[in-house]
């Protein structure tokens, strides 16, 4: 029963970290909130349930067309909001927030609009589940977990051994280092708005099933990236793939031992008690910890 | 000397509507260490952050290999030959010092160019590949500085910007920096150094300038600088 818990767990975790990194990531470049990062996870939630529902394509399929898409309005919306306001001011951090806050309500009513505001969804992707003596798993979550890990993994070899990963880790610790070491802001801005999308755009379809799709449907995944991004530090990568964890365990422990009712409570009450004795969040602390295991 | 490699002409610069630089003229030529020195606030740093672009609030001329760059975005300058190490030493704390040097050498095009260069810094600095997986915050203020330059140079820059390379390092660091520099211009680099230690500044500089409430207020070869009574009296204490 524990075990089985756990690895419920582990398996929302994951797509939590999901969306932790994504949320994270422009933080730590752009040093901004962006509030429409729910409203990128709606749109891709409505991509895929037209796609699944209406013109049946594979779920493979529909992943990477909602990828594409989204990395498309993330870029855009930094070329075509975010630019103008930081060429006009160089104190950016907040107007720049309050575009993203703009955004996040039209969006929301431009989908009221359009698409009405029914809840949507389907029932599974997969069926069938895998029964393996200790504890079950259904394909479903299976792949849930398989895809993120597959997301973690390569946003970290990007990041780690791309030359655009070099330039963003520069950027996020050193703007003007950066840019004298020949490193165009402009385009690594671009990127990482276009990535962040294409990050939350996994978590509206495979999490779609689950949490259905409506034009308010944001706000729970943004909640989320929050409490992530918060845990693991701002800006932390590693640190919100380990806070992804630590929010889908505790969330399901809690649903399971105590209600489901309060599941959300609960997990964010873990959530400040872990930040009343590390303010900074728990990366830095884990970064350190793997420091002295490379070099004793 | 010939056509200088940066000529700066009629210079002004401003906080807002306040300004800071006043006709600032000066031509560094190729093959030379030039220095510029003065007291706090003199705006020193000011002049170098206008020169390569990062200080945008500014009128007049800046040429470089006789062109005018003063409307460059600062990023592309590196790829034109023009680098500056900045006074905060334009280091990335929580990134090992191999990728620090690394990211130093982002202008250069292919993977094996960069490794090319990094081998060579390593072999000028053998300390940082000592310690080359070592965060760059846990080095000491001396070993920040040598990644600092070695950063600076891995392009192997045809003029380096060097603005208070000897901020917060003991004596006998700063004599050890000096050499470096020396070694660096030996490689085929021109060397603007901005320096408060007057007295290094002028031992390894060929022309220097001197700047006080932004503006350069005398100027001429640094040995000659050096015997002046007023640089005496007012940077040297003697």
């Amino acid at each position: 029963m524990l075990l089985q818990q756990i690895i419920n767990g582990f398996v929302i975790g994951a797509i939590y970290s999901v969306v932790g990194v994504g949320f994270t990531l422009i933080f730590g470049i752009m040093r901004i909130l962006n509030f429409a990062y729910g409203e990128f996870y709606m749109l891709a939630s409505y991509a895929a349930f037209v796609a699944y529902s209406e013109f049946h394509l594979p779920l493979w399929l529909i992943l990477l067309l909602t990828m594409t898409v989204l990395f498309a309005i993330g870029a855009l919306t930094e070329r075509g909001l975010v630019k103008p306001v930081r060429e006009r001011t160089a104190d950016w951090s907040v107007p720049v927030i309050m575009v993203t806050l703009g955004l996040q309500i039209v969006l929301q009513n431009v989908v009221l609009l359009v698409a009405g505001g029914t809840y949507r969804g389907v029932s599974a992707y997969l069926m069938g589940t895998l029964d393996l003596e200790w504890f079950v798993i259904s394909y479903e979550r299976l792949m849930i977990l398989g895809v993120s890990a597959g997301l973690l993994l390569g946003t970290w070899l990007l990041i780690q051994k791309t030359k655009l990963g070099l330039a963003m880790l520069a950027v996020s610790q050193n703007r003007e280092g950066a840019v004298l070491s020949g490193i165009p802001l402009q385009r690594v801005y671009t990127l990482s708005f276009g990535l962040s999308a294409a990050l939350v755009a996994i978590p509206g379809v495979l999490l779609m099933p689950l949490l259905y799709v409506y034009p308010t449907v944001g706000q729970v995944p943004i909640m989320k990236a929050f409490a992530v991004t918060l845990l693991g530090g701002m800006g932390n990568i590693e640190g919100a793939i380990l806070g992804g964890i630590i929010l889908g365990v505790s969330e399901t422990m809690a649903s399971a031992y105590l209600s489901s009712l309060i599941k959300d409570g609960v997990a964010f009450a873990f959530m400040i008690l872990i930040l009343l004795f590390y303010p900074a969040g728990i990366g830095p602390y884990f970064q350190q910890i793997r420091q002295k295991v490379i070099r004793p | 000397m010939s056509d200088p490699l940066l000529q700066v002409d009629r210079l002004d610069a401003f906080y807002g509507d306040l300004q800071v630089l006043w006709t600032i003229q000066l031509g560094i030529g190729t093959g030379e260490i030039a220095a510029l020195i003065g007291g706090n606030g003199a705006g020193k740093t000011t002049l170098l952050r206008s020169i390569v672009g990062l200080h945008r609030n500014r009128t007049g001329s800046i040429r470089f290999q006789g062109e005018e760059i003063s409307s460059l975005p600062p990023h592309s300058l590196i790829y034109r030959g023009l680098a500056e190490v900045p006074d905060e030493r334009g280091i990335f704390p929580d990134l090992t010092v191999e990728k620090n040097l690394l990211v130093g050498a982002f202008s250069l095009k292919d993977s094996r160019a960069r490794r090319e260069a990094l081998h060579w810094i390593y072999q000028v600095f053998p300390i940082l590949e000592e310690r080359r997986s070592f965060l760059a915050r846990s080095l000491s203020g001396g070993e920040q500085q040598m990644l600092a330059l070695g950063k600076g140079m891995i392009t192997r820059p045809t003029l380096l910007l060097l603005d208070e390379p000897s901020s917060g390092l003991s004596p006998l660091m700063v004599s050890r920096l000096m050499d470096h520099i020396r070694r660096i211009h030996q490689e085929g680099t021109t060397i603007f150094l901005v320096e408060q230690n007057v007295r290094h500044a002028l031992r390894i500089a060929h022309q220097a300038f001197v700047m006080e409430n932004g503006r350069i207020v005398l100027q001429g070869p640094a040995d000659r600088l050096s015997e002046d009574p007023r640089v005496k009296k007012a940077y040297l204490g003697r």
